[in-house]
C-alpha cells in the first residue's frame, strides 16, 4: 500500500472511478500548459491538480524564488485556492493535511506555476507556464520623507523618461512615459494612473539607447518636449500623438525645482547613471554641479538604483525621476519633491 | 610572496582609489552618452574561434568565443532581460499548430560587413549546420522556413542564444556579419605592432584564430554600417591569455575596463571597491561514470560515492561561496524546477554501502581514477576534494590530472591508464532548457530513458527526464558556478543579461577630458557627438 492511499479518505466507488476516467482523459487531451495571465495560470494549475489528485483536504504552501520576487500576489493565489476548494480539495490549515507546495519560479522567458506534494519520494509536478513578457507590474506605494520622492510607476521594461503634466486648460493631470519605443499617455483617475494610450515614436528595429530620449517641459514653448539624441521635437499631444524634430540644441531644459522655504534657485543633481550602482539624488545650487556637502546633508535621497533620467513638471514644484531598482529589475518613476522639514 | 602579493594588493588598491578620485566625484551630474574610446578587455582564455560550426556544446572556451563572436555576428532574435523576443535579423514569426514549422520573415536593407546584402538564403545556410539534424531549413525571398520532425515550441529560445549567429562564409574560411563591431586586426603579444590578419581584409572576420601563447590582442572596430547604428564605442581591444590576478591589478590601475574575475578573487575585488558583477550561475561542474574501469560500473559503487560528497564545502568553503550547490543538470534559473531535485550527503550509509560491497569490486585492491578533464586549478581543486569526501566512505580514489595536449595531438596520451570517473564542466550556452539538456545527455552519452516520451517538450517531461538520468547516477551534479567581470570606474552603461551575455555595443566610456586624457589612455578621447541617423526599417510582429 503506498503512502498516497494512506492519505485518501474514503470515497465513493463512482466517484473513484470518474477520477480515474478524468486522470485518463487529461493524459491523452493536448494539455494548456501556457497561459497569458498568472490568474489564468493559477486556474490552469488548479484544475491540473484537481484531476490528477486524490480529493482530500491539502495544506497549501506558497514558495517563492527569490529574484525576482513580487509576481506572487495575492489574486492568484485566491483563484488557486477557490478552485481547489471547488473541487473539492479544501485548503486546510490542519498540520496532518498533506501539503501542497506551489511554487513561482521566473525563467528567462518564463513565469512557472509549479505544485509538488512533499509527501512522494519522487513527486509528479504540475506546471503551467506563463510568457514573461504577457506580465505587466504596476501600483502605487507610499511616499517617503525629505527631498521627498513618491513612486508613481512601475513596469519591467525600461522606461528612459517620464514627466508629469497638467493641462493649463482643463486642469486634467498626466504622466507620459517613453518606454523604449513607446510614447505612452496615462491619466490621473481615482487616485490611480489610468492608462490612456501609447504611440510609437520610433520605429521598431533601430535600437534606441539609454540616455538617447527623454521628456522636458519647455517653459519657453509653454509645452512639453521630447529630446531624440540632440534634437529637440514638438510633441503634439492631439488624439493620434506625433512629433515634429526641429534640428536644434536643447536649450531650456532644467532641473530647477522650486520649494516653499528656499528663495534661491536649487537644482536636482544626481549620479552617472550606470546600471550597476544606486544613485542619489541631492538639491544643489547651481545645475550639474556636485552638491557640496551640507547640501548633501540637508537634500539628499537614496534612491533603490541608478537615475537614468530627471524630468521637471512644468510648475517647477515636481520632478519624475526615472530609477532602475537593483533588488527588483524594475523601473520606477518616483516623483520629487522638496518639502519644508523643520 | 604571499606578503608582497598583498603589499601590491594594497598598493593597487590605494592607486584605484586615487584614480577614481581623479576621474571624477560620482557626484556629478547625469551624463548623456558618449561616442568614442577603446574598450580594453582582458581575458583568461589564450585562443578564441568566432566560427561557431567549430565550437564544442558545453566547452568552457565557448563561452569566450561566444562573447567574441557577439560583437560581430547577430542572431535572428534575441531574448531581453524581461522575457520578450526581440526581432533582429528577423523581424517577424510565425509558427503552425504543431510548432513543427516555423516561418521567418528576414529584415530587409541589412548588410555584411563586406557590404554585401543579407538575405534568408545567407541565413538558412548559416544556420543549417548549426540546428539538430530534426531540423531543415529552407529558404525563398526573404522567407525563412524551419521545418522540425517534432514539436520545436521552444525554438525561439534556441535560437535567441548558443551558437546560432548569422554569418556568411567566405573562401578561405573567412566569416563575415551584421553585428555592431568587425574585426579589424590581431596584434602580437609584448607591443611589436599591429599585424593584419592574413588573408582577410579589416571588415573580415576570420572563421577561427588560434593564439599560442598570451598577450595577443583582438580589435574589434565600429560597424559604421551596422543595421542598429554606429556603437558607442570606436573599438574593443581584447588582450587573451591575461593570468586573473594581473587582470585584476590591471582595472585597479586603469590599464584595463573590462577583465574576467575568477571565483576566488571576487571577495578580494568587492574589498577592493572594483565595480563587480556577476551573472547567474553557468558553469557545471560534475562527475561522470565511465564503464572503462570496470569498478565504475556497479551502481551500488556509484551510490555510495554520490552519498559521500559534501557539496555545501566545495560551495561555500572551496570556491568561498561563490558558487552553489548543485543537485540537478540544468540550474534553477533555466529549468525553474531544480530546487525539486534533492541530493543528500550520509556518510554512514555510503560507509554501508560500501562495506556491503565485495572487496574486488569496490575500489579497494586497485583505486578508482578520477580523471579531472578541464584543465585549470580549480577543477583539479574540486576533484582532490572529491577524492577526500570518497575515501571517507572508504572509497579509494586516485586523482589523474587534466589530460595535456601534445604537439600536433588533441588527445591524451595512449599509455594513460582508463579512468572510471571524470570530473568535467559544462558551460550552459542554451535559453532552452530542453536543448540544453539534449546536449548534456549526448555529449556524456547518458541513458536516455525510454520510459519518458522525449518528443514532448513541456516542463513537466523535461522535469521527468531529468530526474531519470540522474536515477542511475552515471552523473553526479556538483557545483554550479556564476561568472564574474570587474568593471573599471569609466565604464558606463554596463547593461548585461544574467545568462551571462556582455552587450558592449550599449557600453560607452565616460572618459577626462581630452588633456588629462592623455596620460591615461592614449588614443582613447571620448568625445560627445550627436548620434548617427539610424535607418528604418520594417516594424516586428512576432
Amino acid at each position: 500500500m503506498s503512502a498516497k492511499q494512506n492519505l485518501s479518505l474514503p470515497r465513493p466507488r463512482g466517484l473513484s472511478v470518474f477520477c480515474q476516467l478524468m486522470g485518463f482523459v487529461l493524459l491523452f487531451l493536448p494539455s494548456r500548459l501556457r497561459a497569458e495571465s498568472l490568474e489564468d495560470a493559477a486556474h490552469e494549475l488548479a484544475m491540473k491538480v484537481c484531476l490528477a489528485a486524490h480529493k482530500q483536504p491539502v495544506k497549501v504552501a506558497w514558495r517563492e524564488a527569490p529574484q525576482p520576487s513580487g509576481y506572487l500576489s495575492d489574486r492568484p493565489k485566491k483563484v488557486f485556492l477557490d478552485q481547489i476548494s471547488a473541487c473539492g480539495m479544501e485548503a486546510a490549515e490542519n498540520s496532518d493535511a498533506p501539503i501542497l507546495t506551489v511554487t513561482i519560479e521566473v525563467t528567462p522567458s518564463k513565469v512557472l506555476l509549479i505544485a509538488s506534494s512533499a509527501e512522494a519520494v519522487s513527486p509528479q509536478i504540475y506546471v503551467i507556464e506563463v510568457p514573461r513578457a504577457s506580465l505587466f507590474v504596476a501600483r502605487e506605494t507610499a511616499p517617503a520623507t525629505q527631498l521627498k520622492r513618491e513612486l508613481l510607476w512601475q513596469q519591467e521594461t525600461p522606461i528612459q523618461s517620464a514627466l508629469e503634466w497638467q493641462d493649463p486648460t482643463t486642469m486634467e493631470r498626466f504622466l507620459f512615459l517613453l518606454s523604449e519605443s513607446l510614447f505612452m499617455r496615462f491619466d490621473f483617475e481615482n487616485g490611480v494612473w489610468k492608462w490612456m494610450d501609447s504611440a510609437q515614436f520610433l520605429p521598431v528595429g533601430p535600437r534606441l539607447r539609454a540616455g538617447e530620449a527623454s521628456l522636458f517641459y519647455s517653459h519657453a514653448k509653454e509645452r512639453v518636449e521630447l529630446v531624440l539624441g540632440k534634437e529637440v521635437c514638438d510633441l503634439h499631444l492631439t488624439s493620434h500623438f506625433n512629433y515634429t524634430c526641429l534640428g536644434t540644441e536643447v536649450l531650456d531644459r532644467t532641473t530647477e525645482l522650486s520649494s516653499t522655504c528656499d528663495e534661491s534657485p536649487r537644482y536636482l543633481v544626481t549620479g552617472k547613471g550606470d546600471y550597476t550602482q544606486t544613485d542619489r539624488i541631492t538639491l544643489a545650487s547651481a545645475a550639474g554641479a556636485a552638491a557640496a556637502a551640507d547640501e548633501t546633508y540637508r537634500g539628499s535621497l537614496d534612491m533603490p538604483g541608478p537615475v537614468l533620467d530627471i524630468s521637471v513638471a512644468e510648475n517647477a514644484k515636481a520632478a519624475a525621476a526615472v530609477v532602475k531598482n537593483l533588488s527588483t529589475g524594475n523601473y520606477e518613476v518616483y516623483r520629487i519633491t522638496a518639502v519644508c522639514s523643520n | 610572496m604571499r606578503f608582497i602579493e598583498s603589499r601590491l594588493f594594497a598598493a593597487t588598491s590605494l592607486l584605484s582609489l586615487a584614480t577614481q578620485i581623479l576621474l571624477g566625484s560620482p557626484a556629478t551630474a547625469a551624463t548623456h552618452p558618449k561616442y568614442g574610446g577603446t574598450l580594453r578587455v582582458e581575458v583568461h582564455a589564450l585562443s578564441v574561434s568566432l566560427d561557431p560550426r567549430e565550437w564544442q556544446a558545453g566547452s568552457l572556451e565557448s563561452a569566450t568565443n561566444q562573447k567574441m563572436a557577439e560583437l560581430v555576428f547577430e542572431r535572428l532574435l534575441a531574448l531581453d532581460s524581461y522575457g520578450r523576443f526581440q526581432p533582429a535579423l528577423a523581424t517577424e514569426w510565425s509558427h503552425d499548430g504543431s510548432t513543427k514549422r516555423w516561418r521567418f520573415l528576414i529584415r530587409a536593407g541589412v548588410k555584411f560587413s563586406d557590404g554585401t546584402a543579407l538575405g534568408a538564403e545567407d541565413v538558412a545556410l548559416a544556420l543549417q549546420p548549426l540546428l539538430p539534424a530534426t531540423q531543415q531549413i529552407s529558404a525563398s525571398g526573404n522567407v525563412m522556413v524551419i521545418q522540425s520532425s517534432v514539436p520545436a515550441p521552444d525554438l525561439l529560445e534556441q535560437l535567441a542564444s548558443g551558437r546560432y549567429f548569422v554569418y556568411r562564409a567566405l573562401p578561405r574560411g573567412v566569416l563575415v556579419g551584421t553585428g555592431p563591431f568587425v574585426l579589424g586586426e590581431v596584434q602580437r603579444g609584448g607591443g611589436l605592432g599591429a599585424e593584419q590578419n592574413p588573408g582577410s581584409s579589416p571588415s573580415e572576420t576570420s572563421g577561427a584564430r588560434t593564439a599560442p601563447g598570451g598577450g595577443e590582442h583582438l580589435y574589434f572596430r565600429a560597424n559604421q554600417e551596422a543595421w542598429t547604428g554606429r556603437p558607442f564605442l570606436d573599438g574593443i581591444d581584447v588582450t587573451l591569455g591575461v593570468p586573473p590576478l594581473r587582470a585584476m591589478f590591471d582595472v585597479q590601475l586603469g590599464k584595463a575596463d573590462l577583465i574576467e574575475l575568477v571565483p576566488e578573487l571576487v571577495p578580494r575585488a568587492r574589498q577592493a571597491n572594483l565595480r563587480v558583477w556577476s551573472s547567474e550561475p553557468l558553469t557545471l561542474y560534475g562527475l561522470r561514470f565511465d564503464d572503462t574501469q570496470v569498478v565504475a560500473s556497479d551502481v551500488r559503487l556509484r551510490e555510495a560515492f554520490s552519498l559521500s560528497l559534501d557539496r555545501g564545502t566545495l560551495a561555500n568553503v572551496l570556491l568561498q561561496k561563490q558558487a552553489e550547490p548543485a543537485a540537478a543538470l540544468l540550474p534553477e534559473w533555466l529549468s525553474g524546477y531544480a530546487f525539486l531535485i534533492g541530493v543528500d550527503t550520509n556518510l554512514e550509509r555510503a560507509k554501508e554501502l560500501r562495506r556491503a560491497l565485495p572487496a574486488s569490486e569496490a575500489a579497494g585492491a586497485a583505486p578508482l581514477r578520477l580523471r579531472v578533464d578541464p584543465a585549470g586549478d580549480l577543477a583539479k581543486l574540486l576533484g582532490e576534494r572529491v577524492a577526500v569526501n570518497a575515501r571517507q566512505a572508504g572509497i579509494f580514489v586516485e586523482v589523474l590530472p587534466s589530460p595535456v595536449p601534445r604537439a600536433g595531438a588533441a588527445t591524451t596520451a595512449r599509455s594513460d591508464p582508463p579512468a572510471g570517473v571524470h570530473l568535467f564542466a559544462w558551460h550552459y550556452s542554451s535559453l532552452s532548457p530542453r536543448a540544453e539538456l539534449d546536449s548534456l545527455v549526448a555529449a556524456y552519452n547518458l541513458t536516455e530513458p525510454s520510459a519518458v516520451n522525449a518528443a514532448r517538450t513541456d516542463d513537466e517531461q523535461l522535469y521527468a527526464r531529468e530526474r531519470r538520468v540522474l536515477e542511475d547516477r552515471r552523473v553526479l551534479p556538483l557545483i554550479v558556478e556564476a561568472e564574474s567581470v570587474g568593471l573599471g570606474a569609466c565604464v558606463r552603461d554596463w547593461m548585461p543579461r544574467r545568462w551571462g551575455e556582455w552587450h558592449l555595443d550599449d557600453v560607452w566610456l565616460e572618459l577626462p577630458e581630452p588633456a588629462a586624457a592623455d596620460s591615461r589612455n592614449t588614443g582613447n578621447s571620448a568625445v560627445e557627438a550627436v548620434p548617427q541617423p539610424r535607418p528604418a526599417a520594417p516594424g516586428a510582429k512576432p
